[in-house]
């Protein structure tokens, strides 16, 4: 089924969605934001009779496939009911236009341009720039978003990409190193580590509580962190609504190393056959220079460490379409992955290969982590944001349905004993 | 319409040129499109005629990269220019400053061109905002 699409025109440089906002940095080097409730009511006050489906994909997306969702959706003429609802939106391809000084909220200035990647975290922004990572602290108390104070610069290195997870962060900053950075001290401040943990690195991902590091977009090695469950209060919060009580702290980086020829041990192909890899928690995907795209799933083994299982799962589809051409980067998505070419941008989702934009664009995101956004993909074009979301298949549904039972059945088998 | 490189024809001793600033270029045959495949020669997808274009329209404006001390070279606005889908050339500076150039495309996993660079090729509309986060962040 289509995504639906709503699109924003915007002079954006990158764009993300965290905590109920869309927040921007724009060409004019300032850090605006937008809340996705007003997108919502504007959008409502022209498409009313869409009220409910767009509800749905812009403000909550938990509300597709939480358990009271799927117990509505297993019954066939409510799920059938739903999908042609959603398949009549998204056939309108909304647009909807946003004053650049009334309906964007401005946060800061940005002083170093162009930006690199953003990251939204712990109630936190993170800028990498030419000239490092800035960091800047927001509130959201009773729904006014603002920034305290101004954005602060946070490590000095040219940073290419960040990813966080648990109060950890991680900044590539290219030819110079890989950084460590944490939320784990009683100022609550982001700390970044002097110590460079690799010698390269373009960009990472987290798998469980390790780090996959990507050398090149073909290569990677494996980090094998040592982590403590900590007790008592977090030092911060992931956002207003925080209810995890996660409190995992990387305690040691890198303890343990794996070349990707390593990690491949076991797996039918070798490192030199790959063309594009990313990551997900738990697989790997892998676009062969063959045109096949497969994912392993990772694996501890007692003595030998992280490995990748022997058996892969080979996607029906060739990623060499000629239409298409080969992948520039790709981002996870519930049951499948964002893929961007040169010049498109498509979701492969039920085994099947969906265009979502046809130009060039300056960046993908997903938000596998967040609840409310995780069906969300934020598209940065040139010449403005679309915002896609993606209605449950009949598959995942299954799946969640079936997770759920066993869920039920264990809780059940307890109480019994 | 679809770019079309100019073509352009070979001198008796096998160089192309010269260009504006008296520099010449020597394909080099194992990254020519016909040549062998070899671990860590990247190979290209264009005549070598074309080679010489992506070079010339490099060295005229001088488009240097000092840390790297090259020439790198785009062709309207990032057309495929090696085997394996690189959009940019590299064109190493000669130790001796009366040998022929030669070069090779290259993904910018490998190298890339210097921010300053950059700077000047998106300033001249060489390159589109997209297509130099692409560049910068080794996506390209």
């Amino acid at each position: 089924m289509n995504s639906l699409r709503i699109f924003i025109p915007a002079e954006a440089l990158d764009s993300y969605v965290y905590s109920g906002y869309l927040f921007c940095v724009f060409r004019d080097g300032t850090l605006r934001a937008s809340s996705l409730q007003k997108i919502y009511e504007r959008l409502i006050s022209k498409h009313a009779h869409f009220e409910g489906t767009l509800q749905l994909a812009i403000l909550r997306n938990d509300w597709q496939n939480n358990s009271q969702a799927v117990a509505y959706l297993t019954i066939s003429k409510f799920r059938k009911a739903l999908e042609k609802e959603w398949k009549e939106a998204a056939a309108n391809r909304f647009t909807i236009e946003l004053g650049k000084d009334k309906d964007w909220q401005v946060l800061s200035e940005v002083t170093s341009m162009p930006i690199y990647d953003m990251r939204l975290y712990a109630n936190r922004i993170y800028l990498a720039h030419r000239d490092g990572v800035r960091e800047g602290r927001l509130s959201f108390k009773n729904h006014d978003l603002r920034m305290e104070g101004r954005l602060k610069k946070i490590f000095d290195a040219r940073t290419v990409g960040i990813s966080a997870k648990t109060g950890n962060l991680m900044f590539s900053a290219d030819e110079e190193g890989l950084y460590f950075g944490s939320l784990w001290n009683e100022e609550g401040v982001t700390k970044v580590s002097a110590k460079s943990y690799a010698k390269k690195s373009l960009r990472t991902g987290w798998a469980s509580f390790d780090i996959i590091n990507y050398e090149k977009q073909s290569y990677f090695s494996y980090l094998e962190n040592e982590i403590e469950r900590r007790k008592g209060k977090r030092p911060f919060i992931y956002s207003e609504i925080d209810e995890s009580s996660e409190k995992i702290e990387v305690v040691r980086i890198a303890a343990r190393r794996y070349s990707m020829d390593e990690v491949l041990e076991r797996a039918p192909f070798k490192y030199t056959e790959v063309q594009y890899c990313f990551n997900s928690a738990t697989k790997c995907f892998f676009f062969l220079k063959d045109g096949r795209f497969v994912f392993v799933n990772f694996v501890q083994e007692p003595l030998k460490g992280i490995r990748l299982r022997s058996k892969i799962h080979d996607f029906s589809f060739n990623a060499h379409d000629e239409a298409f051409g080969s992948p520039y980067s790709a981002v996870a998505f519930p049951l499948g992955c964002v893929i961007e070419y040169f010049d498109r941008v498509a979701l492969f989702h039920n085994d099947a290969l969906i265009t979502l934009e046809e130009s060039p664009v300056i960046s993908v995101r997903t938000f596998p982590a967040s609840r409310r956004f995780r069906r969300q993909i934020c598209i940065t074009r040139e010449d403005g944001i679309a915002l896609h979301t993606v209605f449950p298949t009949h598959h995942e549904i299954s799946r969640i349905n079936e997770s759920a039972n066993r869920a039920y059945t264990a809780r059940q088998a307890e109480q019994t004993f | 319409m679809a770019f079309q490189f100019p073509k352009q024809k070979r001198n008796k001793n096998g160089t192309y040129g010269p260009t504006s600033r008296n520099h010449y270029y020597l394909p080099a045959p194992y990254h020519s499109r016909t040549a062998e495949k070899r671990p860590n020669k990247t190979r290209w997808c264009v005549s070598e005629s074309a080679e010489y274009y992506v070079f010339r329209i490099a060295d005229e404006p001088w488009w240097v990269c000092v840390s790297n001390q090259c020439l790198f070279s785009v062709v309207d606005f990032g057309k495929i220019l090696g085997e394996n889908g690189e959009r940019l050339a590299i064109f190493p500076i000669p130790s001796n400053a009366n040998d022929s150039w030669h070069g090779y495309p290259i993904h910018t996993d490998e190298a890339k061109p210097s921010s300053n660079l950059l700077d000047r090729w998106e300033e001249e509309a060489i390159i589109t905002p997209h297509l130099r986060r692409k560049i910068e962040t080794g996506r390209l």
